[in-house]
């Protein structure tokens, strides 16, 4: 399960190898993207928070007595929650700053904002309209999980797993291309 | 829509071979529907990936001592932002590893080269000087150092050298263009197309440059008898066996005379083991139905024709070809070019 483990990631950091932080945006940044999103985040805004976080955290690192407490992406995702957390209170300090400050009405465009959440939430109802057994398959999937290993947790054979999942993914790739709030998404071309 | 998922699944999971995923990787290139359809699956997975990652460390979360430990380290790292600027740089340049972003640098620092050493109003004047009817080079010079180009390439392409040149070959196209001035480079091009224009390219050497097997994909599902079968006829086709694959092809079609794709792959195999009569009849069975393949079918019927010497018949499916926008659109217009028609 999983290509690194917590203690290699560490070691990795503090030696500065460039491989573990890609790894880590490739494994870590989607998780991060939501919590952005959710309080209408953008992309940059979610990439910017994930080098932030990484960079303080690589910092404790470096420290020799740094000892990691709890899962490595459990203290990633909070401190970037923490600094995300931060960056809304200065905006909305400037925004009230500059609704006092100026006469006209500044108008910002949500669009992208808003089509990020919607996109998500569209992605996760749909996850819950499948049927159970490719939910269950499915999330030990995203969990790292082999086919093997799912088969086994679940007491299916293994063809079966493969199959299964295969279908299952048609299925929520096929809903999903097919919801007509996608297709308005993928029209406006914010996504 | 959803059509390419299984395929899609196969090439992310690692079930495609090095040539098939090749072909995926250049297909993701030049196929918009393909590319649309595999962003919104790595997408869906990874959003899925960080949904149950963000579940799955909730109860962690709620532990007050992460919390308070990481808002210290974030009121130290606002403090004083400098401190950390080697590590920041550590980080920004090892994220920065998409092809696309390096790629959007060079560009950047290229235009900057440009803006400063006024090399638009250079360029722009050569340009012109190309595309004016009383030019300073010659039509005929300009022909033959555009057909040089275009055969240079073709010939790369072809001979499967990597498009990212060995180190080997860079070096040595960069010193011959440093050391050859473009005069004596022209000088060449005028040799091959003195050749060109003098000898039509035979029918032989147009098939041996142009074939190349087609690449089959499959999915490594399981279903019904045929669909095993066929599965099974498709892996010894992509394995090379193509007399046990050719007589796999030959009873599936026996069972379904209608089976397009049993016919097409059927005429490859036949074409691998020589067979070109049989290989024409069974891909003109597959051209006739204007179907799937259709477009392949003629290529390969075309390909087929040079190598048994039948020009005119050649000429029809390349001619069919050259007008119909696609992967074999250019090949086909170069190869009428070399038949002299």
């Amino acid at each position: 399960m999983g290509e690194f483990t917590d203690q290699e990631i560490i070691e990795c950091l503090r030696s500065r190898q460039s491989h573990v932080v890609r790894y880590l945006s490739d494994r870590y940044l989607p998780m991060i993207r939501l919590l952005i999103y959710k309080a209408g985040g953008t992309p940059e805004d979610a990439k910017d928070i994930f080098q932030d976080g990484l960079i303080i955290m690589i910092e404790k690192i470096d420290s020799n007595d740094f000892v990691l407490t709890c899962k490595f992406k459990t203290f990633l995702y909070s401190v970037c929650r923490n600094l995300w957390l931060s960056v809304l209170e200065k905006r909305r300090a400037a925004a009230n700053y500059l609704n006092r400050k100026l006469d006209e009405e500044i108008t910002i465009d949500f669009a992208e904002e808003y089509d990020n959440k919607v996109y998500q939430d569209l992605i996760v109802n749909i996850y819950e309209s499948l049927d159970p057994v490719c939910q269950q398959i499915l999330k030990l999937y995203w969990e790292e999980y082999s086919p093997k290993e799912i088969a086994e947790k679940l007491g299916y054979t293994y063809g079966y797993v493969r199959k299964k999942k295969s279908e299952c993914q048609q299925e929520f790739i096929n809903k999903l291309q097919n919801h007509p709030d996608y297709r308005l998404i993928k029209k406006t071309e914010t996504i | 829509m959803g059509s390419f998922i299984k395929y899609i699944i196969d090439y992310t999971e690692g079930n495609l071979s090095e040539s098939e995923r090749k072909v995926f990787e250049d297909e993701l290139l030049h196929n918009s529907e393909l590319k649309q359809e595999y962003d919104t699956f790595i997408y869906v997975n990874k959003t899925m990936q960080g949904n149950v990652d963000i579940n799955s460390i909730e109860p962690e979360l709620e532990n007050i001592k992460i919390d308070e430990e990481s808002k210290k380290l974030i009121e130290k790292y606002q403090k004083n932002p400098l401190k950390y600027d080697s590590i920041r740089d550590f980080v920004k340049s090892a994220t920065l590893n998409s092809n696309e972003e390096r790629i959007n640098i060079e560009v950047n620092q290229i235009n900057e080269e440009i803006r400063e050493k006024n090399i638009d109003t250079i360029t722009k004047k050569w340009v012109d000087e190309w595309n004016s009817d009383h030019p300073s080079i010659e039509i005929n010079e300009k022909n033959k150092i555009r057909n040089f180009v275009t055969s240079s390439l073709e010939v790369d392409q072809n001979s499967n050298i990597s498009k990212h040149n060995t180190p080997a070959i860079t070096w040595y196209k960069s010193t011959v263009f440093k050391i050859v001035g473009f005069s004596v480079a022209a000088s060449i091009a005028i040799l091959f197309v003195l050749q060109t224009l003098i000898l039509p390219t035979d029918p032989n050497e147009l098939f041996e440059t142009n074939y190349k097997p087609y690449q089959a994909i499959t999915t490594i599902t399981r279903g019904n008898e045929t669909e095993m079968m066929n599965n099974q006829a498709l892996m010894n086709y992509r394995q090379g066996n193509y007399e046990i694959a050719a007589l796999e092809f030959d009873l599936l079609v026996s069972k379904d005379p209608q089976d397009i794709a049993a016919l097409f792959f059927g005429g490859l195999s036949n074409i691998e083991l020589g067979n070109y009569t049989k290989a024409i009849d069974l891909l003109s069975k597959v051209k006739a139905k204007n179907l799937d393949y259709t477009i392949e079918a003629r290529w390969y019927i075309g390909l087929i024709s040079l190598k048994t010497g039948d020009v005119e018949g050649a000429y029809q499916e390349f001619e069919a070809l050259s007008k119909n926008p696609g992967f074999y659109q250019k090949t086909s217009k170069n190869i009428l070019r070399k038949l002299k028609r």
